[in-house]
């Protein structure tokens, strides 16, 4: 053998580097090297920055932690309103959508890739000779200052023009109602923290929606405040997140609540005791007597504006403490109506050019995708697929709202500025870059300019302070909606007698996790359990025991309703007699991999409007379909109390006594012992935690079929009791993450070591050390540990889709775990890892509160405390002093580091 | 003495040379067609078996029925169904060898065959059911440059060391005793001059002097000495596995002797079938006699009762405990979904062995095989119940999951089962099923 000379080497070597660089992907992301940091930019350090993201048309602040240029999760913004430094499941699933691998990247005309050039010509050029005759933008609700200002610098070039703006879930009823009582249109905004008494009539403020949040957060610092406990009535027919918490609820069907709301209201206006049916009005009457300026009755969106219209006199007679604030959004006229009217005009001829932005009424309109063929130009402006972009000649690309410069107002009139945190991924555009489209033009930076255009109005001096100061606080100071003074409401009008209809009527309510379908898209939202059923990828048709049996039904039964399409049957809990209810968002046809999970879809029942459908058959189709759910049903017998106890105002947990124990559990000696108190009281089961932790610990998502096997990744679940007896439901909701227990069950049983305690004294799970022989879960008393049987992380539930963009999602500071691997939740270690690289650096202990865990910075109600429980001034260790903790599974001796505070219910004494 | 002997001797087996011609004649006889199409058949299973293992290994646990309550399923309930399996050929060699039960020499190669393949088919499973079964070796201390070493408190690595000490000991043990047969196979001129060859090397040598055999009788006590407590620990040990947790079911002091017993069980059952097999396919009524049923028989009637005390012993405690759990757990495994299971464990584990009270029953091939196989069956429910009953229903209830095997959990299970076969019958033809030397001892003794 010839020995290998320079030139040879040299040669293989460029050899191999070639190779190298050609077996690298190069990432379709803009991505930025970290050879060449921007001033001041270290590598992998976590940058945050205040931004909002819409839902509903509303505003929602958020943080959003950036690693190397790319946005990797959203957390609250504390200075926003309508986040208060929380988020909701649709915050946080947000960021999916950002880089979800079916995002559409491109122009297309009938399914055949285009370029904007060529969509300005088709679309805008004919705008401009007709001047915009029969012309119609149609949009979901905008608060946008700068949309709002462009759609009218269009109207201005286009006289002919329309807009319409609709939200399937919006507010009709409320403005009507509003209407009905003060002659115009107002919002009513409950401070729920001022409130001893809540009565919920049909009404799901704790729920999804654009102010859970808030509403959320105001009834949990009441909940916690001292004083005298507060007391919520929730009256619905379906089980709501709401009902769950309720301290009193009654299962009435809708009409029954409505004639509730009436009874309410004569009862407080005569003072005498009203005829009280159902039983529970007279304790409801009582209490909001006894509480008179800090009660407030709320009325769902579900009821007629005429019992809105009720409530609002209600809550005026009882001085209650709400506010009254003029709409937010301009658009007055309710949005149902203006949808139907704009599809009368399209089916009669007059619409030439019907462009839709971010809407999706082929799912919500029966009859909308058909009317398209009759309009020339149909353009649909969309992030994915959807029905309407199918139906559409052309669908345009929307950027992600962290592309894009923007505006929003929250529910309250609270402005802020929307800054890009990323440049768009691929070829997309922002509203307002397609009003800038219909106009004719495009230029890069238009969103920027556009945004500044209408702030710098009347701020032309000291602009650019007022610009950073602005981006810095996520907010724009005081630009919240200043509480109206509405004069004393009209005389509730008589409502048209109820139309007892026989049989069973359909109630269509938003699904906690796909809203209206609108994040069906989202694997993260059809992989969140359901709130009260726990139900994934698909939702049931809930239907109540009596119906049931008296349609020969069974769980899990397929039926067909009405127009509806096939869903399962679901004998619920809590479900109104005569009223079954159906989750909007299923039964989709948007020939993607993740939304098309089947079921019925919900809109296609309310054609005659309202919420509620007329008689609707359920025909049997002989087979079965067991829902995907992550919490079988059970009964059990004495158990529960010690799983779940519910205590009444005053009352305290039963304290165990200490177990005798041969092992000889010394302290570890590290200056910290995080420790985890949850307080069940105050948990919605919104899922925000959930979703957070998904996207902070690179938890994946794994598909409806793995799901259907029991291989739930999710790190934290969120457990749903139900204590009571057939007639008195008692329900609550518990958390369950890692226990983190100081003797753990898992850390013996692991051959490998891969369970380990670590000097923090934490529960860790060495991924690399970890062979999966499964023994630690298999062991585990809370069953909280998670199993990779497949390679999920890289092998998600996209069918044929590529799913690289993915990646740049994922946490860099948290490992992506292989297949067949053990993991579970870690406390979210990379933050505290962090906090001691920051303490070690300056030698300062940890403050209290500087470790926040993904869930519980989520957690709207705060229900979750994380901190150094040897600190004894940390707000866990107060905690954990509480008459109210408790260990879960004390008995074993696992010495679990996180407990709980029972669930509070103060029922009250019961009249009648 | 004679006529003891001569109870486990049919009249045709009067010297020495009848004895091993007997013996020896499917040896000598080469392929036959039955055998053929059996072995055939056997590996067409164990190849399903292999292409379900590979398919496992390519894609992962996530393609067995396994879920994240029920982490463990088929798996495990193969490793320790073999494992049990491979109980009975030490035990009946070296127990009963330690006893001077002389007609164990019968029954004992056979027996130690199946053992030897039955534990290394049970040590597939704890590496194959890993979620990363290239790393198993971590479970063994080897030097390594982060300086760790197995977790010692952990009832797996006690687990490994059980398997491997067994398996490693069941071949020399087996080898051993397979020294003069192999010799007496070398000095036969029936056999082909290139086989004759290969039994000459594996023969070591033997000359069958005095002080060889002297020398072999020492060696082969020792070890039956070392291979009885060997017997109990690796199937403690086993039994370690779930008893040394914190979940209802598990939790039972009394798992190390009821898997012992258990193993003991099922094993003899394998042995009394596969006794039956090779006595009719390979012609040796005259050997493997009908009172060498009776007596295995009566083996499998007492581990009968044991098996029904211990299950009485478990459940109980159980009740009697008054801990809601195991209550739980106990009226879930009789009334929950899986009761057909715990019932039919019952019926053929306790209540099927009971006729083997009638002496016909015991010498009957019918009532014998249909015993045998409920037997089996009846230990794979109780291993699969073991595992499941505990893994459903935990502590907390929103985590209760059931269990179903998939086709691959299935495959898996019958590619075993082909695979053992396959080894047996390959084992048949190539060395002598019944231990030569032993026996003519007993044929020395009968004729006395």
């Amino acid at each position: 053998m010839t020995a290998l000379d320079r030139r040879e080497a040299l040669r293989l070597i460029a050899l191999g580097a070639t190779a190298a660089l050609a077996g690298c992907d190069a990432p379709q992301e803009t991505i930025h090297p970290a050879a060449h940091p921007a001033e001041g930019e270290t590598p992998g350090v976590v940058r945050r920055y205040r931004t909002a993201v819409p839902f509903c048309g509303y505003g929602r602040g958020v943080t959003g932690l950036v690693v190397d240029g790319r946005p990797i999760k959203l957390e609250g913004s504390p200075g926003h309103p309508a986040s208060l430094g929380a988020t909701d499941l649709f915050t946080e699933i947000s960021i999916l959508d950002l880089y979800d691998p079916q995002r559409l990247r491109a122009p297309v005309e009938r399914g055949v890739q285009t370029s904007w050039e060529l969509i300005s010509q088709a679309v805008a050029a004919p705008l401009a000779r007709s001047g915009g005759d029969g012309f119609r933008l149609l949009t979901g609700r905008t608060t946008s200052p700068t949309l709002l200002r462009r759609i009218a610098d269009l109207k201005r070039r286009f006289p002919a023009m329309r807009h319409v703006s609709y939200e399937p879930f919006g507010d009709d009823a409320e403005r009507t109602g509003a209407t009905l009582a003060f002659g115009r249109p107002l919002v009513m905004r409950p401070r729920l923290a001022e409130a001893d008494v809540i009565v919920a009539l049909d009404a799901d403020p704790l729920g999804p929606g654009p102010d859970q949040v808030a509403l959320a957060h105001g009834w949990s610092e009441r909940r916690k405040a001292a004083g005298p406990a507060p007391r919520l009535y929730a009256l619905e027919p379906s089980l709501t997140q709401t009902g769950v918490v309720a301290d009193r609820r009654a299962t009435l069907p809708p009409a029954a609540i409505a004639a509730a709301a009436r009874a309410i209201f004569a009862g407080l206006s005569h003072d005498a005791q009203a005829e009280a049916t159902p039983p529970i009005v007279a304790d409801i009457l009582r209490d909001l007597r006894g509480a008179q300026s800090r009660a407030v009755v709320l009325v769902g969106r579900a009821q007629a504006p005429e019992i809105h219209a009720v409530a609002a006199a209600i809550n005026q007679r009882l001085a209650a403490p709400v506010d009254w604030i003029a709409p937010v959004d301009p658009e007055t006229a309710p949005h149902w109506r203006a949808l139907r009217a704009l599809q009368e005009e399209i089916e009669s001829g007059h619409v030439s050019t019907l462009v839709m932005i971010e809407v999706n009424p082929a799912l919500h309109a029966a009859g909308f995708a058909a009317a398209l063929g009759k309009v020339e130009r149909t353009v649909a402006v969309s992030a994915f697929e959807d029905e309407t972009a199918r139906a559409a000649r052309w669908t345009l690309p929307l950027s992600h709202p962290l592309e894009a410069w923007g505006d929003l107002r929250a529910p309250d009139g609270t402005a802020s500025v929307v800054q890009p945190l990323i440049r768009p991924l691929y070829d997309t555009r922002s509203p307002i870059e397609i009003i800038d489209l219909l106009e004719g033009r495009f230029r890069q930076g238009a969103n920027y300019d556009a945004v500044r255009e209408t702030w710098r109005k009347g701020r032309e001096d000291g602009f650019e302070d007022w610009w950073a100061q602005t981006l810095t606080a996520g907010v724009v100071a005081d630009s919240a909606a200043a509480p109206e003074q509405p004069a004393p409401a009209a005389a509730p009008p008589e409502a048209p007698p109820v139309v007892r209809t026989e049989g069973l009527s359909v109630r269509v309510a938003p699904s906690p996790t796909l809203w209206d379908g609108r994040f069906a898209t989202n694997a993260w939202a059809q992989e969140c359990p359901d709130p009260v059923t726990k139900e994934v990828w698909g939702a049931s048709l809930r239907v109540s025991k009596a119906d049931a049996s008296r349609l020969g039904l069974a769980d899990g039964d397929l039926v067909r309703i009405g127009d509806a399409g096939e869903a399962a049957v679901r004998i619920t809990r809590g479900q109104a007699e005569g009223c079954a209810t159906l989750l909007a968002g299923y039964g989709r046809d948007t020939g993607g991999p993740i939304a098309d999970v089947g079921g019925a879809n919900a809109f296609a029942l309310l054609r005659q409007g309202g919420w509620t459908s007329g008689p609707i058959t359920l025909d049997r189709s002989g087979e079965r379909r067991t829902a995907v759910s992550t919490q079988a049903t059970f009964a059990l017998e004495g158990e529960l109390s010690r799983l779940f106890p519910i205590l009444a105002p005053g009352e305290a947990t039963p304290k165990p006594e200490a177990l005798a124990t041969l092992l000889d559990v010394q302290p570890s000696p590290a200056p910290a012992a995080w420790g985890m108190v949850i307080d069940n009281s105050v948990c919605i089961g919104c899922n925000a935690c959930v979703a957070a932790c998904q996207a902070e610990n690179n938890v994946p998502a794994i598909g409806p079929d793995e799901m259907a096997r029991n291989r739930d990744m999710h790190w934290l679940r969120v457990d749903f009791y139900d204590q009571g007896q057939d007639e008195e439901p008692a329900f609550g909701f518990e958390p369950m993450p890692c226990m983190h227990c100081e003797t753990a069950p898992c850390e013996p049983v692991c051959p490998v070591a891969a369970s380990v305690h670590d000097t923090q004294g934490l529960n860790v799970q060495v991924y690399n050390r970890c062979v999966g022989t499964r023994t630690c879960q298999a062991n585990c008393p809370y069953k909280v540990r998670r199993f990779n049987f497949l390679d999920y992380a890289e092998h998600g539930p996209y069918g044929g889709v590529d799913q690289k963009p993915l990646r740049a999602q994922r946490n860099p500071d948290v490992t992506v775990r292989a297949r067949g691997v053990m993991e579970k939740c870690t406390y979210c270690v990379q933050r505290i890892s962090a906090a001691n690289r920051v303490s070690s650096a300056s030698g300062e202990a940890i403050a209290d509160g500087a470790v926040v865990t993904a869930c519980q910075a989520a957690c709207p109600t705060r229900a979750i405390a994380f901190g150094n429980l040897k600190d004894e001034s940390s707000a866990v260790a107060r905690l954990k002093r509480d008459p109210r903790h408790f260990a879960l599974l004390e008995e074993l001796g696992t010495r679990p580091r996180t407990t709980y505070l029972a669930r509070v219910r103060n029922a009250g004494e019961k009249s009648g | 003495m004679s006529a003891a002997a001569r109870r486990w001797l049919g009249e045709q087996v009067a010297t020495s040379g009848t004895l091993t011609d007997l013996v020896c004649a499917p040896l000598d006889r080469g392929w036959s067609k039955r055998w053929l199409m059996a072995l055939l058949g056997s590996l067409a299973l164990a190849f399903l078996g292999a292409l379900a293992v590979g398919y496992s290994l390519l894609e992962g646990p996530g393609v067995w029925g396994n879920n994240t309550a029920v982490v463990w399923g088929f798996p495990i309930a193969n490793y320790v169904w073999w494992i049990g399996i491979g109980n009975a050929g030490t035990l009946i060699s070296s127990l009963l060898l330690l006893t001077r039960q002389n007609w164990r020499a019968s029954i004992n190669r056979f027996a130690e065959a199946m053992t030897l393949f039955a534990v290394a088919i049970a040590g597939i499973f704890p590496i194959l059911h890993l979620g990363r079964p290239m790393y198993f070796y971590w479970l063994a201390p080897y030097p390594n440059t982060m300086d760790l070493w197995p977790q010692w408190r952990s009832a797996l690595v006690w687990d490994f060391w059980a398997i491997l000490c067994y398996l490693l000991f069941s071949v020399v043990f087996f080898y051993v005793g397979l020294l003069p047969d192999l010799a007496t196979l070398r000095d036969r001129e029936t056999l082909g001059r290139g086989w004759r060859k290969i039994y000459g090397v594996a023969a070591l040598g033997w000359q069958g002097s005095a002080a060889q055999w002297q020398a072999h009788e020492r060696l082969h006590r020792a070890l039956a000495v070392i291979a009885t407590p060997l017997v109990c620990s690796v199937h403690s040990i086993v039994g370690l596995d779930f008893a040394a947790s914190l979940m209802p079911g598990w939790t039972e002091g009394i798992f190390p002797p009821f898997f012992v017993v258990g193993a003991l069980f099922s094993g003899f059952a394998m042995v009394t079938l596969i006794a039956l097999v090779i006595r009719h396919a390979l012609g040796l009524e005259a050997i493997v006699t009908p009172a060498h049923f009776d007596a295995m028989a009566k083996i499998m009637l007492a581990a009968s009762v044991a098996m029904g005390l211990s299950y009485g012993t478990e459940w109980f405690t159980s009740w009697w405990t008054g801990e809601a759990s195991d209550a739980r757990f106990l009226r879930f495994a009789f009334t929950g979904p899986y009761w057909p299971f715990t019932v039919g464990m019952i019926l053929a584990n306790v209540v099927a062995p009971q006729a083997f009270w009638f002496p016909a029953a015991r010498r009957s091939p019918v009532a014998l095989v249909s015993v045998s196989l409920a037997i089996l069956v009846g230990m794979y429910l109780e291993r699969i119940n073991i595992i499941i009953d505990t893994l459903s229903i935990g502590y907390v209830p929103s985590f209760w999951k059931l269990y179903a095997p998939t086709l691959v959990d299935g495959a898996i299970l019958a590619g075993t089962a082909g695979l053992f076969v396959a080894l047996m019958l390959i084992a048949s033809r190539y060395l002598p099923m019944v231990s030569i030397h032993e026996s003519r001892r007993l044929v020395a003794e009968a004729s006395r």
